[in-house]
Order: C-alpha cells, then sequence, then structure tokens
C-alpha cells in the first residue's frame, strides 16, 4: 500500500513533510526498493551539501545494478540514515520508515506542488 | 508464454510464473531471474537445498562408432581416458587456443556422450564442432529443446534426489552420472554443479519436467533464480563464458590449464596450446576482495596503488559468505601474487581491493 500521507516523484522517491517544519524526509518507494532487488550499498550526500529539485542525491547499488537517487525537493541535506550503511536492506524491508534515507532542509515549499499524491503516484504506476 | 517475441521457454515456464518469478531474457530464453529475492535464495543453497531450471543450457548427443576420435579432435581432454557413467569438466578451444566455451561431457558409453555447452553459445558450438565432423561415423543430435534439465545445489540435495525417486536410491560419486526412472519416465542423473555445493543435475523429457520440479518444490527444495546462481558461481570461484572466458582468454590465462591435455596429435588446439604454455603468461585470472560493499562490475578497471591500469574486473558482485563485495578479473601477471593490494576504478570512484586465493566460499 502506498502511505497517503506521503508526496512522491516520478523517479519513485517520497518526501514526508510535517506541517510547519522546514526539514522534510526522503526515501524511495517500495514499488522503486523491490525493482532493484535486494540493495547492498547506498551512498548518501554529505550533511550540508545543497542539492536541485530532481538533481542526483545519491546511488544504490542492488545485486543487480546500480541506479541513481534523485532530490524530490530542493534544499541542504541535515541528516544522512546512518543505519543504511551497515543495514542498507533496511530500505527492501522498511522503504517509508526504517529505509528513510535523508533529511532535508527545503529551500522552496513551492517546489512540493511538482509531485504527486499517493492516489496519483499510484496511478502512474498502473500506467508504468 | 513468452512475453517479448521469439524468446525461447522452458517446460518449466509456468512454473516460474506460479512462484512469482521475475522473467528476464537470457540468451534467447525466457528465464527466471529471482523469485523470492536473490540474497535469501542465495541462502537457500548454502543452508538446504535449492532447484534450478537450467534447460536453456546446452545439451548435445553425441552417438556413434567415431564418436571418441571426433571428441579427442574437439575437447581439451582424451574422451577415450573416461570411464563409461563420467562426467568431466573442460574447455573447447580454437585452433588459436582461445576459449569457444567450457562445457560438461558426460560418457555413456564410447559411442553416447552427452555434452552441456552454454545457453548463449550452443549454436557457436554446435557450427564449430560440425565442422570437424568429416570422416568419421556419428551423429550430432541437439536434444536442448525437447528435454528439461533441473540442477539441485545445497546440502540436503542428496535427501532431496532420493526421495524424489524413492523408492530407488542412488550413490553417485562426484563427476559420475546414471540412468533413472520417474513415474516411468527415463530420466538421467549427473553429480555436477555450478554453485560451490554438493548437487545433481537432472535431464527428462519435457513431457515429465514439471512434475519433477513440483515434486522437488513439495520436498522443500526452494526455486533458486539466475540472480543467485551468478552469486554462488562466482563465490566458488567458477569462470563464467562471456566474462571469465571468451576468445580472446586461453586456458592458462583463466587458470584452467588443469583441464587441458596436451600431447594429443589430433587435438585442433594441440599446437597453439604447446607454444602458449612455454610462453610467460601475460594476463591472469584473479580474485579479489573489496574493502567497501560497492559492487565492481564486468569491465570496471584495475589500477595498481599508483592508479596505472593493470587489468579488468569481469565479474563482480556482493558475496554474502563474505559480507563483502568480491570479484574475478585479469591483471598483468607480475601483479597477480596472492595479497597485492590494487585499485579498482568503479565508475568516478577509487576503492581498494585486495587479491585473495580462489574459491572465495569452499564447503566444509
Amino acid at each position: 500500500m502506498t502511505p497517503e500521507n506521503l508526496l512522491y516523484s516520478k523517479e519513485h522517491e517520497w518526501v514526508k513533510v510535517t506541517e510547519l517544519d522546514p526539514i522534510v524526509t526522503i526515501g524511495i518507494t517500495e514499488y522503486a526498493a523491490e525493482n532493484l532487488g535486494d540493495i547492498v550499498f547506498i551512498e548518501l550526500p554529505e550533511p550540508g551539501s545543497n542539492v536541485d529539485q530532481f538533481g542526483k542525491l545519491g546511488e544504490v547499488e542492488s545485486v543487480k545494478a546500480v541506479s541513481d537517487i534523485y532530490s524530490p525537493i530542493s534544499g541542504t541535506v541535515v541528516e544522512t540514515n546512518s543505519q543504511l550503511t551497515d543495514n542498507p536492506e533496511h530500505i527492501n524491508d522498511s522503504p517509508y520508515d526504517n529505509g528513510w534515507i535523508v533529511k532535508i532542509q527545503i529551500a522552496n515549499s513551492n517546489e512540493l506542488d511538482n509531485l504527486m499524491n499517493s492516489k496519483e503516484y499510484d496511478t502512474m504506476l498502473t500506467e508504468e | 508464454m513468452s512475453s517479448e517475441k521469439n524468446l525461447k521457454s522452458t517446460s518449466l515456464c509456468q512454473e516460474h510464473l506460479n512462484s512469482n518469478a521475475k522473467m528476464v531474457n537470457f540468451a534467447g530464453w525466457e528465464m527466471p531471474i529471482q523469485y523470492e529475492g536473490i540474497l535469501a535464495e542465495t541462502k537457500n543453497v548454502r543452508s538446504i537445498a535449492g532447484a534450478f531450471d537450467v534447460s536453456h543450457m546446452g545439451r548435445v548427443k553425441i552417438t556413434g562408432k567415431g564418436s571418441e576420435i571426433f571428441l579427442n579432435k574437439i575437447t581439451s581432454f582424451d574422451p577415450k581416458a573416461m570411464s563409461d557413467g563420467q562426467a568431466k569438466y573442460g574447455l573447447i578451444c580454437n585452433e588459436g587456443g582461445g576459449i569457444i566455451d567450457d562445457i560438461i561431457l558426460y560418457r555413456k558409453t564410447h559411442m553416447d556422450y552427452l555434452l552441456i555447452p552454454n545457453a548463449s553459445n550452443t549454436t557457436e558450438v554446435l557450427n564449430w564442432i560440425r565442422k570437424f565432423k568429416y570422416k568419421e561415423d556419428l551423429e550430432i543430435e541437439d536434444i536442448t529443446e525437447s528435454t528439461t534439465m533441473i540442477s539441485i545445489q545445497g546440502p540436503s540435495s542428496q535427501k532431496a534426489l532420493n526421495n524424489l525417486i524413492a523408492p530407488e536410491t542412488i550413490d553417485l560419486k562426484r563427476f559420475r552420472s546414471t540412468n533413472s526412472q520417474y513415474q516411468g519416465y527415463d530420466i538421467f542423473i549427473g553429480r555436477t554443479g555450478y554453485t560451490g555445493e554438493n548437487g545433481f543435475e537432472i535431464i527428462s523429457e519435457n513431457i515429465i519436467g514439471p512434475s519433477i520440479w513440483k515434486h522437488l518444490l513439495q520436498l522443500g527444495v526452494k526455486p533458486v533464480g539466475l540472480g543467485a546462481r551468478d552469486i554462488l558461481r562466482l563465490e566458488a570461484g567458477l569462470p563464467l563464458h562471456g566474462n571469465e572466458i571468451s576468445k580472446d582468454i586461453n586456458p592458462y590465462q583463466a587458470n584452467l590449464e588443469r583441464f587441458v591435455n596436451l600431447g594429443r596429435g589430433d587435438y585442433i588446439a594441440n599446437v597453439s596450446l604447446e607454444k602458449i604454455i612455454e610462453k610467460e603468461k601475460d594476463i591472469s585470472l584473479i580474485g579479489f576482495k573489496v574493502f567497501d560493499r560497492i559492487i565492481p562490475r564486468h569491465h570496471n578497471k584495475i589500477l595498481d596503488l599508483s592508479n596505472k591500469e593493470i587489468g579488468y574486473v569481469t565479474s563482480g558482485s556482493y558475496s554474502p559468505h563474505l559480507d563483502m563485495s568480491i570479484g574475478m578479473g585479469y591483471v598483468q601477471t607480475n601483479e597477480s601474487r596472492i595479497a597485492n593490494k590494487v585499485n579498482l576504478q568503479i565508475r568516478n570512484k577509487i576503492v581498494e581491493a585486495e587479491i585473495i586465493k580462489l574459491p572465495f566460499y569452499k564447503r566444509s
């Protein structure tokens, strides 16, 4: 089930926005994790680095292949999920919870309008 | 059944779909890359037993009085030295000593052999060997598409096989084969494998393939896809055609000289290989471990510690057994010693690796 409280990008990242909090949490969707297969390595950006909306955020490597992950929003990385260094499989097991990837202080909240809600994301998946 | 046009499918295709397999095009065949997940399947084979559909690999019957003379010309070993029921791993090389394929040859009698080339290569091997069939009295018959080949691998594979063919039991030594029966159909069983585990191959007519497969799954054997198969063979240090071996590589570079018997005048690669063996090896196949979980991939460069290029990666993956990334590749022979530290260029990163002795995994 695609969680209803998140926003989604076309590249299968999710964003958790808490009202009045400029810091959002970002991860990849269950669909993306399942398609990547067993994830064994993740390269995360350094805290403090700036990212652009839909620009490259990092890399996830599964047994099968390596894929880029893109930032669904512009801003500054404030925290990365250090658990993932030793346990990247959290992304497969718990993509919306323990498998979160980064927290970003957003630069421009208007950019959230470029993202999809869960219904729109599900519709996109059925069309893929 | 095939979603892509002109893709061949094995008799087990529907069974794979029933087990929620992800299917991919592999060498023109629609094959399962994974079922529950590559790492879980790898673990199943190492701890219990796994079943692989290997029907895409070639099965070529070579029969008739001239079989021995013919096979002596094309295989890297002498088929006359084999005993009935024996299986042998070896190579098919071209006149220059380049490796066309690695194969298993089963000898049923001196007039009845079964050759197992790689899936991607069966046509090329057939075209090649047919060139050398002129005088001898023999038949070459490709039975790949009319038969099913299932591999059972893992510590419980003997138990699973016994339960499968009960009340019959078989006691096969490694690299031996025998005939048996399943539900009234003749089956052929060999004890070989490509995983580093104990295991068996069962060849049957297509009609009985799905019954054997379903029966194995009922016995607790887990289905395993090509993704896990690649990790298992890499951990076992076994070469893959197209990665470690190709026509540009000779058996000495690939450290496969123990599978080559020279001094056979009729062997078409004999002259070249005797010349090659006298020279010093320019490049050598190595195994390495990576001090990181980033995965080296085929064609990544291998560098010395001053970042001068000394070779290339042929295979890489994450090893569940070692819990780190591993790989194989070719480096200049003077850099190939065990414990030598090298760098790998993986995309835009330089990652340290150490050459270690193959295999990465040996069953206890």
